[in-house]
């Protein structure tokens, strides 16, 4: 086991369990990795991991109704622009 | 102008804090796409170019700590988290900062999880102080 870099035990922030390793004893997951909080249940997941630890939903994608939109808006623009100069 | 008020930053980084630890520096940044794309998106058309590159900007809060410096991505008016990295300050990865009339910009090499942002003077109240204090605590890149 690795001592945690800070020498003190620090609450997981995925299981809450107390932890001064660099991989908590519990979840076996590392608690200063990079972690999502889930929009559903507002806790924390490693960002790695596809679905939410906790609660099982998966983490959204906020390309998959940007990319369209701008897409439209620029669709909407060259409509307007042609129909303007008919 | 400002984004945030202090009072929620330093609330929000306040409940990622370990026992005993302390909060020196936040400060509020943003992500731009490419400017090249900004470019090209703008020249198409002008009004949709500007919503899609407000669309693909992320926005960050950076706290400066006594063990850590802490990067959350936030986003809506009342800074909802959506993630959270943070990188030792005894293991800190080389970065890249500099200071302009408006923007300070701070770049983090970490081949694993990488870390650049820009923050505006007027993005807070005395971001520009807390973004150079943070620049300051990073190592610099040769």
């Amino acid at each position: 086991m690795t001592s945690a870099p800070h020498g003190f035990a620090i609450p997981c922030p995925f299981c809450r369990t107390a932890t001064a390793a660099s991989r908590c004893e519990r979840c076996l997951r590392d608690p200063r990795a990079a972690r999502r909080v889930c929009a559903a249940c507002a806790r924390q997941t490693p960002v790695h991991e596809p679905a939410c630890m906790h609660c099982g939903a998966s983490a959204p994608n906020d390309l998959v109704w940007k990319v369209p939109v701008i897409v439209l808006m620029f669709v909407v623009a060259f409509a307007l622009a042609v129909a303007l100069h008919r | 102008m400002a984004r945030y008020k202090d009072p929620i930053v330093t609330e929000l980084l306040g409940k990622q804090l370990h026992p005993g630890e302390q909060l020196y520096h936040w400060a509020y940044g943003v992500k731009q796409p490419p400017m090249g794309l900004i470019i090209l998106l703008t020249l198409l058309a002008v009004v949709p170019g500007a919503i899609a590159t407000a669309l693909m900007t992320k926005e960050y809060i950076v706290g400066l700590t006594s063990h850590r410096v802490l990067i959350l991505r936030v986003k809506g008016g009342k800074a909802n988290v959506l993630e959270i990295t943070e990188y030792d300050r005894r293991n800190l990865p080389p970065a890249k900062t500099s200071t302009g009339a408006l923007f300070t910009h701070i770049a983090l090499a970490d081949p694993a999880r990488p870390f650049v942002a820009k923050f505006h003077r007027l993005g807070m109240t005395n971001n520009r102080d807390h973004a150079m204090g943070i620049a300051a605590a990073l190592p610099q890149a040769v």
